[in-house]
């Protein structure tokens, strides 16, 4: 069968995936981006204002700190996870006995989904925190702490997984030669093992980079943005911008827009990065 | 709150008891279930054609496709969000013949949500049970594929 004949089959492989593909995303999306030049309540009453929404965004505080906030977040959120997960990692491939034991206990968080980790870990760490006599909206570094807890736990297991399946598939020899060579076991992590595993790496940043600053459900169930919006991340902020109060819908699009562009941007940029440091096998 | 297992706040069963019966949890879960089965196997089987057409063959549209698709990874919800929501207004998606978010077809995260009663007030107790209750089929079904799961995991990841 060659190309041409193949082709023929596009209307039952394709066409099904490829027409929900453009209803659920690609009108919603073209159809976002207009919406953020206009004033709007519904879709059918919009009216043109150019940049006008855009240059109100630069005046909304609590946009900006969300924005602030959600950059410290996903900085501290990328090295704390990738950092554990890879030492994890490099613990099991050690041959220690029950390995395969900790590998399923470590990737079940990962199953449990965002509202629900929400909201069990706001129980468990308001719980803790009243004998302090505080709760997790007391202050915005409690709630900070508190995501960057629950991300870790929930995400921690998915990247070892990948980790320690990159570290599997480093050739036994290169670091029986480096051990030859008489390099120390710091030397050997650092110039052998970690270039080898930089298709791993790029993965594994580029998933939790993209998660944690899109973060949504467990920023609503843990703080829900108290005290004052001060927990609030971009998405909730975007998210309330649009159903909180009638009116801000042009806003919320423009806004929309620019979290779209910087994920964008930030998404490209470390994939460029890390992928040039890929080590050909 | 549990203080002891022998205060007087130790409820037992009870809490079990009252979280099922207030988010009529059995039913809850049948429609979960009867919805995960289907959206799986339609998903399963349009999105495995789509990429082999995809992979074997070498054309514009293919390209096009596999773009869009990791575009569409890195695209946030919120920017599709409020238009979506149109559409499927539209397209009567959210009337009794759609989806259906009300009443009689709660599936389970809805049937919690009415847990939480006007004035923030919480049955905590019945809230804690059902979403043990609700964590229960989930592990379960990882525990019997775990092996096959962790594959697919590694498979999507990791070159060579």
């Amino acid at each position: 069968m060659n190309n041409k004949s193949m082709k023929r089959y596009f209307p039952i492989f394709a066409l099904p995936t490829l027409i929900a593909f453009i209803v659920g995303f690609v009108i919603p999306f073209i159809l976002g981006v207009y919406l953020s030049f206009c004033k709007f309540t519904t879709v059918t009453d919009a009216q043109w204002i150019g940049f006008s929404n855009y240059t109100k965004i630069f005046s909304d505080g609590d946009f900006l700190h969300a924005l602030g906030f959600t950059v410290l977040f996903t900085i501290v959120a990328v090295i704390t996870i990738n950092v554990f997960a890879f030492m994890i990692a490099l613990a099991l491939t050690k041959g220690i006995k029950g390995t395969n034991i900790f590998r399923t206990v470590f990737f079940m968080p990962n199953l449990i989904g965002g509202i629900i980790l929400g909201y069990i870990w706001q129980l468990i760490i308001n719980g803790v925190l009243s004998y302090f006599g505080k709760t997790i909206t007391f202050d915005a570094s409690y709630g900070f702490w508190g995501m960057i807890i629950l991300m870790n736990w929930q995400s921690i297991g998915y990247m070892m997984i990948i980790y320690v399946a990159g570290l599997q598939n480093i050739p036994g020899e290169l670091i029986e030669a480096a051990q030859i060579d008489g390099a120390s076991r710091w030397a050997t992590l650092f110039k052998v093992k970690i270039p080898m595993m930089m298709s791993s790496i790029t993965i594994c940043t580029f998933l939790t980079l993209t998660n944690s600053f899109k973060m949504f459900d467990q920023n609503l169930a843990l703080t829900a943005g108290a005290p004052s919006n001060k927990t609030q991340m971009l998405a909730l902020n975007i998210y309330k911008t649009f159903y909180d109060r009638p009116g801000t819908e042009g806003v919320g699009q423009a806004k929309a827009v620019i979290f779209f562009l910087i994920v964008a941007a930030i998404a490209l940029v470390q994939l460029r990065a890390t992928k040039s440091k890929e080590v050909q096998q | 709150m549990v203080k002891s297992k022998k205060g007087k706040m130790f409820e037992g069963i009870q809490n079990y008891i009252n979280g099922i019966e207030k988010t009529n949890f059995f039913r809850a879960f049948g429609l979960s279930l009867l919805v995960t089965v289907l959206s799986v196997a339609v998903l399963l089987l349009c999105t495995s054609m789509c990429a082999w057409y995809i992979v074997r063959v070498k054309s514009v549209i293919s390209s096009v496709m596999f773009y869009g698709f990791v575009f569409s990874m890195i695209v946030p919800f919120q920017m599709v969000m409020f238009t979506l929501s149109k559409i499927a207004n539209m397209l009567k998606l959210t009337t009794p013949l759609g989806l259906v978010l009300d009443s009689d077809y709660q599936t389970i995260p809805i049937a919690i949500q009415y847990l939480k009663g006007g004035h923030g007030s919480v049955d905590m107790g019945a809230m804690m049970a059902t979403l043990v209750l609700s964590i229960i089929p989930i592990v379960i079904f990882y525990m019997i594929c775990q092996k096959h799961i962790i594959e697919g995991v590694v498979a999507g990841a990791v070159k060579g």
